[in-house]
């Protein structure tokens, strides 16, 4: 066994110490010839990268200016005025409301209608004054009489005296009824 | 020779090589080379045209594929070891295809005696076939031992086994050369 060890050993023992020079210097050259090549191809891709980056960039800068880009919605820039009205009471003067807006008028019919509803006997006579004037004034004689006539016979003897508010068709109706009343009743010289 | 020990410092080194620092790769090629060049001549038996062919092939080799260098898996060195002994393979069946093609000539009846650089070239491309049918735990074993001149103990502590283990592999790596050596001095 320590033959063939000796033997094993001068077959696999440390080799001689041989150096060439030449072919350390050549193989260095070689290997760093590629390392130097790997630098040069890194700094291409980085000016390519950059390079396509400022492409992209101008061109989109371009596609921008030249109008392509969709039409945006214009908003109006003229502010909308809106008046509004304010009230500044006056020191001194009573306030002014504001006045209330008028209610649509009654025609002469509804008046007469409400007077055949109303229950209280002095509203009723009223409202069939109201409902007299009211035909008078839209020149229906016939209607305008009948309410007056319904309005003397509701509201007594007290309204047979005339009024400064008096229509001439109620004056007119006043007197007749007056006579009729207290000319009748008077007595008859013989 | 101390057994390297991966670190930190081998990955900045292959970054930057790889990123083109000259210098980077000059400090590795100078720290390694030599190491490379002792190798591969034990691989080759001596032979110093084909241990200068090996380290050539060795070095080109691993400046192109040093992306692939992982120093997670192991040192610098064993990577470029990995490599020469690839390279020595290709290397040896190269030239045994080489021979093979070489018409063979009538041998002369007055053939001269071999001469001793041709006994000593033989042998050594012997010992480098012989090796490199080993697997690569005996190769390893015998590396140690022959090439780094450590003894039984520093290898089983290298590679966390008993020195009777080492021993014992030690022993059946040596009868496998003995049988790879045999076979290619009759080839």
């Amino acid at each position: 066994m320590r033959d063939s060890d000796d033997e094993l050993a001068e077959l696999l023992g440390p080799p001689a110490e041989h150096v060439s020079p030449a072919l350390h210097h050549a193989l260095l050259r070689q290997t760093e010839r590629v390392v130097q090549q790997r630098l040069w191809v890194r700094r291409i891709i980085q000016a390519i990268a950059v390079a396509s980056v400022f492409m992209l960039g101008s061109g989109f800068g371009w596609w921008a200016r030249s109008g392509n880009r969709p039409e945006l919605a214009t908003v109006d820039q003229q502010p909308m005025l809106i008046p509004i009205v304010v009230l500044v009471p006056v020191p001194g003067e009573p306030a002014i409301s504001a006045p209330l807006p008028k209610p649509p008028p009654i025609s002469a019919t509804q008046i007469e209608l409400r007077a055949e509803l109303a229950d209280d006997p002095a509203e009723v006579a009223r409202l069939y004054r109201t409902a007299g004037d009211a035909f008078l004034r839209d020149q229906d004689y016939r209607n305008a009489t009948r309410c007056y006539q319904l309005f003397l016979t509701q509201a007594g003897d007290s309204a047979l005296l005339l009024t400064p508010t008096d229509s001439w068709l109620l004056t007119s109706l006043k007197n007749a009824a007056y006579k009729e009343k207290f000319h009748a009743l008077a007595p008859i010289d013989g | 020779m101390p057994h390297d020990r991966p670190n930190g410092h081998e990955r900045a080194v292959r970054d930057a090589v790889l990123a083109g620092d000259s210098a980077a790769w000059r400090g590795w090629y100078a720290s390694y080379f030599d190491r490379v060049a002792r190798y591969a001549r034990w691989r080759c038996g001596g032979r110093a045209d084909l241990a200068d062919e090996v380290i050539q092939e060795a070095w080109l080799t691993a400046i192109r594929r040093l992306k692939s260098f992982d120093p997670s898996r192991g040192t610098f060195f064993d990577w470029l070891r990995g490599i020469a002994a690839n390279a020595v393979r290709n290397a040896l069946r190269a030239r045994q295809r080489q021979q093979k093609r070489t018409r063979q000539l009538v041998p002369a009846d007055d053939a001269c005696a071999p001469e001793p650089d041709s006994i000593a070239t033989d042998q050594a491309e012997h010992v480098a076939t012989a090796l490199a049918e080993l697997p690569e735990h005996y190769e390893a074993v015998l590396r140690a031992k022959y090439l780094d001149q450590l003894p039984v103990n520093a290898i089983a502590d290298e590679r966390g086994e008993t020195p009777k283990a080492v021993e014992s592999l030690l022993t059946r790596a040596r009868q496998a050369f003995r049988e790879a050596y045999e076979k290619a001095n009759h080839a």
